[in-house]
């Protein structure tokens, strides 16, 4: 150990910590590693290193620290997770331009799995609820779909850009699993599925999934646009299904909705 | 939180018709009542006699009672019980880790509401149910340092929940669309909150800077 020790201190290290949690129901704990500072670093390479030597700071012995990770190019969302408070992708969070040492947890808006691993399944039941999908199922073919002008592929193609990673969710001041605020991520894709004209024919039944499912308890906070890491306009989305929710209020007063 | 904690809580829109409630009240009557009430204490700058010409006018209107509490006492408690419910069961600050400029003016927005839900009854309490209220017994009280820094903590407060109010109203119901239509209301419902400020602060200063007679 001894040896080990001064070995490292003659060398630069990087010293983080880890939010443990083991069961779902169990309490968390932090722990604190370090492991030997290399070029390029990113918080998935941080815990590969606490995988190899999963050894804490003070020389405990532990175990390697659960996480989740697909793409390491921040296009599928699963390594999403609170670091240094601040909810991010780890596989594109860089060590050197983080404050040491590093806090690493996982999201607390979502049910813990183990260690920084959350079950992000609300964000897909969500998506049901809007139902996100254009209704093209048929037992006879329907032809060439509609045209879609260029200036509208631009508009979906920004919200298509979501990958359902958490990260509006966690920020938002308004958003809990729980309480019936459906949020920002299925807000954007109801917004995204009534632009295609296809899809459109099925807006009345998005909006009154958004209204069910408390749309309006967005205070206008706005932090899940800063935070998208996709930068979707979560801005823009929002408002404009609050519109859409304002037509559909109008036809039920009126009496024009069915 | 449990892992299975994702079930659906559909509240068939509740929740949603009661927060288009909360933003069209807090637009209609409240807001148009606050510019209206604000500006009519000006009069106080004109003269004591005019001030309480005003006064004993509206005093004197028709079915007061019927309109006071039609426009004004149940929407204000509408509004302010509902805030007071929903802030708690809602609202995490998170500014520490999210400080960008709208995290800001929403936790302002429900500190405000805290703070007007408080003035209002206690400025009731002294105003509304003084039968002989005058110039002169309105000014008693601005005068003393500690009312007149109260009641400019409360106009500010109000004023700032009505102009950031009147921005998240026109999000709210889709009239503002996208970040752009948003930057150009915020100019806007901002310059109309300091002109209203300022009518308000005049009038205060008014009473404040009043000799006793
Ligand atoms: S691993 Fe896919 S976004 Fe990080």
């Amino acid at each position: 150990m001894d040896t080990n020790k001064n070995a490292t201190e003659s060398q630069k290290v990087v010293k983080f910590k880890i939010k443990r949690q083991i069961t779902p129901d169990s309490e968390a704990y932090w722990e604190e590693f370090e492991t030997p500072w290399k070029p390029s670093l990113n918080i998935i390479t941080l815990l590969m290193a606490q995988h190899t030597h999963p050894v804490t700071a003070a020389g405990h012995k532990s175990t390697p620290a659960t996480y989740d990770a697909n793409c390491l190019e921040e296009v599928c969302g699963s390594c999403t997770m609170v670091i240094n408070g601040r909810v991010q992708q780890a596989c594109t969070a860089l060590v050197d331009k983080l404050e040491q040492p590093i806090t690493i947890e996982p999201m607390s808006k979502f049910p813990v799995v183990r260690d920084l691993m959350v079950d992000r399944k609300r964000m897909f039941e969500s998506l049901k609820w809007i139902k996100a999908w254009n209704p093209i199922d048929n037992t006879a073919p329907l032809g060439e779909g509609p045209k879609v002008s260029p200036e509208e592929q631009e508009k979906a193609y920004n919200f298509s850009r979501c990958m359902t990673c958490g990260c509006c969710l966690e920020s938002c001041p308004q958003w809990s699993s729980d309480e019936g605020f459906i949020g920002p991520q299925a807000i954007a894709q109801s917004v995204l599925f009534n632009i295609h004209p296809t899809g459109k024919s099925l807006e009345d039944e998005r909006v009154k999934g958004l209204i069910d499912n408390g749309l309006n308890i967005c205070g206008n906070a706005q932090n899940c646009a800063a935070v998208c890491p996709k930068e979707v306009d979560l801005i823009g989305a929002i408002s404009q299904a609050n519109w859409q929710a304002t037509k559909y209020m109008a036809k039920q007063i009126l009496g024009k909705g069915h | 939180m449990s892992i299975n904690n994702n079930s659906l809580k559909a509240n068939n829109g509740t929740e949603f018709w009661l927060r288009r409630l909360h933003s069209l009240t807090g637009l209609f009557p409240l807001s148009l009542f606050l510019v209206f009430h604000l500006v009519v204490n000006n009069s106080a700058i004109k003269s004591p006699e005019a001030f309480n010409t005003v006064v004993n006018m509206l005093r004197s209107l028709p079915y007061l009672e019927l309109i006071e509490i039609s426009i004004l006492g149940i929407p204000i408690l509408f509004h302010g019980l509902y805030g007071l419910i929903i802030t708690p069961k809602f609202a995490r600050s998170n500014l520490g880790a999210y400080s960008q400029v709208h995290n800001w003016t929403y936790y302002f927005q429900r500190i405000t509401g805290i703070i007007i839900f408080i003035f209002i009854a206690v400025h009731v309490y002294q105003f509304r149910f003084n039968e002989d209220l005058d110039f002169e017994s309105v000014a008693m009280l601005l005068r003393e340092p500690i009312w007149a820094i109260a009641y400019f903590v409360g106009i500010l407060a109000s004023v700032y929940h009505f102009a950031n109010g009147l921005w998240n109203f026109l999000i709210s119901w889709g009239i503002t669309i996208g970040k752009k239509a948003q930057t150009v209301s915020a100019y806007i419902c901002g310059s109309i909150g300091l002109i209203v400020f300022a009518i308000g602060c005049s009038a205060l200063w008014a009473f404040y800077s009043s000799l006793p007679n």
